[in-house]
């Protein structure tokens, strides 16, 4: 049996509190990346990031029948994450008054790690939604915005005319707005969520 | 690319969204951060580099561990069943990796003469000749050269800072890595220049760039993200190679041991000369050096990139290349049962900081190739 990835969120969310294993990697796939860039925002490590990331994501499943809803999921995610990285801070820091007496400065404040939430969840589903475009469509997106591959340049490296990597880049806008809006979800919508945590 | 979906919003929510931005400078510095096109693709970069599978495929195994602990015995005439069915969660996980490999004798032995990956060091080498090995975890002071403190400050990065005294004579400081090695931290030099090693590399740098040009050595490979200083520029020395960066991002690649040498720029603008010849790069644009000479095309930023993401990213690139890439971080000997198998074509892409086995597997299930791991030497041979 094969989740469709057109679930909703919510629907996804009940089914992962039913111990479904293959919603549990549903959300995986769509969390991780963000949560380990939102990690690392407040880590140095990229390994320590990682590790503190799929711990986190393996609490969620232990603790799945907590969730009642997606929104009540994510804060889990995003805080535990915050506070597993602060808690490795700390450690460190206390490694270093016994080795050193020297002080690791840790500038991230809450202002900040409430931004770097916002924009992680922003590149998540920036992210998923490029993943859902059809596949020229995809690539051509992706040299354009991700690398900052001219018209040009990507249509000689594609094979392609100009005039149809254009085309594609305005589908693909499109789509992703469609995508995006029937998610429920708008840059608009991410930026007040800041006001309700 | 965000602007243009925002633009894709109703009326009503633009009024909010404007209100919003309005509220405080910190709301509006967010929305422009969040609608920078170049930091948006950085980070969707960044985004793409981390390698869920492997995690999932961790966290899928301690789910499974955790089902089979929760079956124990209550009574004793439960033991028959709690043992069948732990005999078949074991091989229901195990079937998972089955699932993910061809079964054949070889693979059996890879496991069991297995690799360790590289780690984050390197050792910075003083013209006193002192060294000091640099890992992860280091804070605070860490040496001082005449007036110059060396240490690796908040943001984790090893810094220069000058004391109050000048007209100390400029020395060179080497920092290096081995095989299995690469940078901890980024150095910063005393112009700001930040600097990324890479296994097998080294940079060679004065402690102060006094003149009218700043010019640092390089062998094996590293990243550069360049201050601008128009007046001064920046110039990096490599085989018989010189790249002159104008205030930018560029990776260098020139192992002795490759065919070619290559310079890959991120953002801004380098000219890479050699000789006589010279070439002027744009962003995303490589400039390699092969036994013809220098020339220009588009590169693979992120197959270039990969390895300071912490991972290996091959889009079909020949095995002579990706096992020296392996030689370097594993710190081993690569031998050719076949010669011809050193052109072979792979496309694959895992961390840097699994054992090698991990990414052997990936090689062996694309194509007609079997590996033999012998202690520290790599066999390749025909499938």
């Amino acid at each position: 049996m094969s989740i469709d990835s057109n679930l909703s969120d919510q629907e996804t969310t009940a089914l992962l509190r039913g111990g479904d294993e293959q919603a549990f990697d549903l959300l995986f796939r769509k969390f991780y990346p963000g949560l380990v860039f939102f990690a690392r925002r407040i880590v140095p490590g990229h390994g320590i990031a990682e590790e503190i990331v799929q711990d986190i994501l393996f609490k969620l499943w232990q603790r799945r029948a907590d969730f009642d809803n997606y929104i009540s999921l994510k804060g889990f995610l995003y805080i535990s994450t915050k506070n597993a990285c602060r808690d490795s801070i700390d450690k460190e820091q206390r490694k270093l008054n016994r080795d050193h007496n020297w002080y690791l400065s840790n500038t991230t404040t809450e202002a900040d790690v409430e931004e770097n939430i916002i924009y992680a969840e922003v590149l998540i589903e920036i992210s998923q939604a490029l993943d859902r475009l059809p596949e020229q469509c995809r690539k051509i997106m992706k040299m354009s915005y991700e690398q900052g591959m001219s018209g040009k340049e990507i249509a000689e490296t594609m094979q392609l005319t100009v005039s149809t990597v254009n085309n594609q880049k305005a589908r693909g806008i499109i789509l992703l707005r469609k995508i995006l809006s029937t998610n429920g979800f708008t840059i608009l919508l991410v930026l007040l969520h800041r006001d309700m945590m | 690319m965000t602007l243009h979906l925002i633009g894709g919003i109703s009326e009503d929510e633009r009024t909010l969204l404007n209100q919003w931005i309005n509220n405080s400078e910190r709301n509006a510095q967010l929305f422009n951060r969040i609608t920078d096109a170049a930091t948006l693709a950085g980070a969707l970069l960044e985004l793409q580099g981390t390698d869920t599978e492997t995690a999932l495929l961790n966290a899928k195994q301690k789910i499974a561990e955790e089902k089979y602990k929760q079956i124990r015995p209550a009574t004793w005439h439960w033991t028959r069943i709690a043992a069948a069915a732990s005999i078949i969660l074991c091989l229901s996980v195990g079937g998972y990796f089955l699932l993910h490999q061809k079964t054949s004798p070889q693979i059996a032995q890879t496991q069991t003469h297995d690799i360790a990956p590289g780690n984050n060091q390197a050792t910075l080498t003083l013209a006193n000749g002192q060294k000091i090995i640099l890992t992860k975890g280091l804070n605070g002071k860490l040496a001082q050269q005449g007036n110059m403190s060396i240490r690796v400050n908040s943001g984790n990065e090893i810094a220069y800072t000058a004391s109050a005294t000048k007209g100390e004579p400029i020395q060179y400081n080497t920092l290096s890595t081995k095989n299995g090695e690469q940078s901890p931290y980024p150095l910063i030099l005393s112009d700001g220049t930040k600097v990324w090693l890479n296994a097998a590399s080294s940079v060679t740098y004065p402690t102060a760039f006094v003149g009218k040009e700043r010019v640092v050595n390089i062998t094996g490979e590293a990243y550069f993200e360049v201050v601008h200083h128009a007046a001064q520029p920046f110039k990096v020395n490599v085989n018989g190679q010189t790249i002159e960066d104008i205030g930018t991002r560029f990776n260098i690649n020139a192992y002795h041991d490759e065919p070619n040498s290559k310079t890959t720029l991120l953002e801004g603008s380098a000219k890479v000369s050699f000789g006589t010849n010279s070439e002027l790069l744009r962003p995303g644009q490589q400039a390699v050096l092969h036994a013809g000479g220098l020339s220009v095309n588009e590169a693979d930023t992120e197959e270039t990139m990969a390895w300071k993401e912490g991972m290996f990213r091959f889009n079909s690139a020949t095995l002579d290349n990706i096992m020296k890439q392996v030689s370097r971080w594993y710190d081993v000997d690569i031998v050719y049962q076949d010669e011809a198998l050193r052109s072979k074509h792979f496309s694959a892409r895992t961390t840097r900081f699994g054992r090698v086995s991990q990414l052997l597997h990936n090689l062996e299930l694309i194509g007609e190739v079997k590996f033999r791991v012998e202690g520290k030497k790599i066999i390749v041979l025909n499938r």
